[in-house]
């Protein structure tokens, strides 16, 4: 294998990586979608294709998410990293969250001051045991 | 010696590193936004606003809808204006010291800001709801 053919498939790598990322990220529960951010452009732009909300660079990587209402984003960006980190060891992982979706409206939902199980509440989705492999 | 790498504070956003966690995390002012607008909706007797164009309210000033909200982030602090109507016999100064403390306890729990103060601006106070 010669370096002349490493180079060559250098963009190929990036584009699977930047499309595993973007899998990892979307499977998180507290994730509602990638974006890309008004003013703040995170995108991988490859030949005939835009992988939106995911940016890989030298020394990180950038996500830009719509994170689902409820829990504590912190939580929420550290969820992202975690699921990222493996895919890119040794890089950052900086996470922006653009927007939250709107709140599921419930029925006799205001309660005045004083309600406090909003941030714990949220019922967490099973996660796919071996998602990763099924789109290769 | 350890040294304890902390992410540069962005221009406009908030750095929410925990050490051994490798990275930026930055929200937007939107996020804040739609929080605050959130938690306003669960205190009762609060009421959204008519849209206005060049201070000139658009429509009839119904209560439906949701408060307008405008944040800012600056660091690690918050900034929040809100603007919304009230049921009318309601005692306002009680009511809107209760839609402040809501606001701020939920920015808080679900931002991990520190809000810094929430400025309130009563539209209207609307009879029969």
């Amino acid at each position: 294998m010669t370096s002349k053919a490493a180079s060559a498939r250098a963009p190929a790598d990036v584009a699977g990586l930047a499309d595993l990322i973007a899998r990892a990220v979307t499977r998180c529960p507290s994730v509602a979608g990638l974006t890309e951010t008004p003013g703040i452009p995170v995108a991988t732009y490859l030949p005939g294709r835009t992988v939106s909300g995911v940016a890989v660079r030298a020394g990180e990587v950038e996500v830009s998410v719509v994170a689902r209402y409820g829990l504590p984003l912190p939580q929420v960006a550290a969820e992202i990293r975690q699921a990222v980190e493996p895919l890119v060891p040794g890089r950052d992982v900086d996470v922006v969250i653009a927007d939250i979706t709107s709140p599921p409206a419930r029925a006799g939902a205001k309660s005045g001051a004083g309600a406090k199980s909003g941030a714990a509440e949220r019922p967490r989705a099973p996660v796919p045991a071996d998602g990763r492999n099924e789109a290769k | 010696m350890s040294t304890l790498t902390v992410a540069a504070p962005s221009a406009e956003g908030t750095p929410l590193n925990r050490p051994g966690q490798r990275g930026r995390t930055t929200l937007t002012d939107r996020v804040v936004t739609k929080v605050a607008a959130q938690a306003v909706s669960e205190v009762e007797r609060t009421g959204g606003v008519a849209p206005q164009l060049m201070g000139i309210t658009l429509g009839r000033q119904s209560g439906s809808g949701s408060a307008r909200v405008s944040a800012r982030i600056d660091g690690h602090l918050t900034m929040i204006q809100l603007r919304l109507t009230l049921a009318y016999p309601a005692p306002v100064r009680t009511l809107t010291q209760q839609v402040r403390r809501h606001v701020i306890e939920r920015v808080t729990s679900l931002t991990g800001l520190e809000v810094r103060h929430v400025d309130i601006e009563v539209a209207r106070l609307l009879r029969g709801r």
